[in-house]
């Protein structure tokens, strides 16, 4: 018997970018949010977009596929552009967008589900569960912890998928939190010895961060790297 | 006597076709880890001995409840927890003078007295599929 280890990234959250000019190209999520940029493109990780427009006044920007505060009427696609009213917020279909390393780029509004974006608009997109957001480790399987520097902690798991390169989850934190995350481990780890349970580490759920002990390092945000990386893991 | 718990794995097949089902021991356990927002794969060591490719069960389990238009619901359910914490229950709820043989989720289809040997398991899952490489 012994305990497993419960992990959970910054999921599911919300971020927000505003538009610094009128292009289709948002400005990249920040990472403090989201975590690493860097091959974050699983778009199907992403549960909703709303924009909410600034300069509105009659321009035309949305097209088809919208609704106004999550009221779901039927509307046909039409490519004649819809006038916006300032300040409204509009949900478009994350399907419809391409998403890649941080960065939505949204149709525009000729085509189905677009939105033409405006300077000043606010794009926010809505990351539930995904691949590789959450994970379980038996504590058997955990080979150390190190400091990466003082204020982002290591941890090291046996491969999952046996590989000789270790499958790693990485804590960003307050300075000089090693010493909390490795005592919080190890409590974690020596648990219940009678029994063998399912131990929450880290879970970021709903931005609202919590930790075993109430996380004593303030850890801010946790990246999981699995050796095989998205395309290896899948089975 | 080995107080090893041994898990076990039935898809929703006749048990006629191969990896209809299979059983690891709880030790062999490696981890888990969310696929998508209605998956948990977990991992095992491999039978074949090799120890370079696991073997995994891909279970799955509802949705979350979101669509496209409510951002808000991305927040309401945590399936993926629920299932891991079931199994981490099942996998480590090994007693003396039991059998320890643990049904994780048998999905059988077989007719009654052939068919699942238990209706128990992990109530969330609805699919089961096992890769043994």
């Amino acid at each position: 018997m012994e305990n497993y280890l419960y992990f959970r990234k910054n999921r599911p959250i919300s971020a927000s970018v505003t538009l610094g000019s009128a292009t289709q190209t948002c400005p990249a999520f920040s990472a403090s949010d989201i975590g690493a940029l860097a091959g974050n493109d699983n778009e199907n990780e992403i549960a909703a977009i709303s924009i909410t427009s600034l300069d509105g006044g009659g321009t035309g920007h949305a097209s088809v596929l919208f609704t106004m505060d999550a009221i779901v009427p039927t509307v046909d696609y039409s490519t004649t552009a819809l006038a916006i009213a300032t300040g409204t917020t509009h949900w478009i279909n994350p399907a419809d967008q391409s998403y890649e390393d941080g960065v939505l780029v949204l149709d525009g509004h000729g085509t189905s589900g677009g939105y033409t974006l405006d300077t000043g608009d606010i794009v926010t997109a809505y990351w539930k569960t995904g691949l590789e957001t959450a994970c379980m480790y038996p504590v058997s399987a955990l080979k150390g912890i190190v400091a990466a520097s003082d204020i982002s902690t290591v941890l090291h798991f046996a491969s999952i998928l046996g590989d000789a390169t270790d499958d790693t989850i990485t804590f960003t934190h307050a300075s000089l939190g090693f010493e909390h995350i490795c005592k919080v481990v190890n409590d974690a780890c020596n648990a219940y010895p009678r029994d063998g349970r399912i131990i929450n580490v880290y879970d970021g759920h709903d931005g609202v961060i919590s930790t075993l002990n109430n996380n004593p390092a303030t850890i801010t945000l946790m990246e999981y790297a699995p050796e095989g990386g998205a395309a290896g893991m899948a089975t | 006597m080995r107080e090893e718990n041994y898990l076990y794995f039935a898809n929703d097949g006749g048990s006629d076709t191969d990896k209809d089902m299979a059983m690891f021991p709880a030790s062999t356990f490696r981890g888990a880890v969310t696929m998508s927002s209605t998956t948990v794969e977990f991992f095992f060591a491999p039978q074949d001995g090799t120890g370079t490719t696991a073997n995994g069960v891909l279970l799955t389990h509802a949705d979350i409840a979101s669509n496209a238009t409510d951002g808000t619901s991305p927040y309401a359910d945590d399936k993926h927890y629920v299932v891991m914490e079931k199994f981490a229950n099942l996998a480590s709820g090994n007693r003396k003078n039991t059998t320890n043989f643990t049904v994780i989720k048998d999905l059988n289809t077989l007719v009654s007295n052939e068919g699942a040997i238990s209706s128990g398991g992990i109530s969330e899952v609805t699919a089961v599929a096992i890769t043994i490489d």
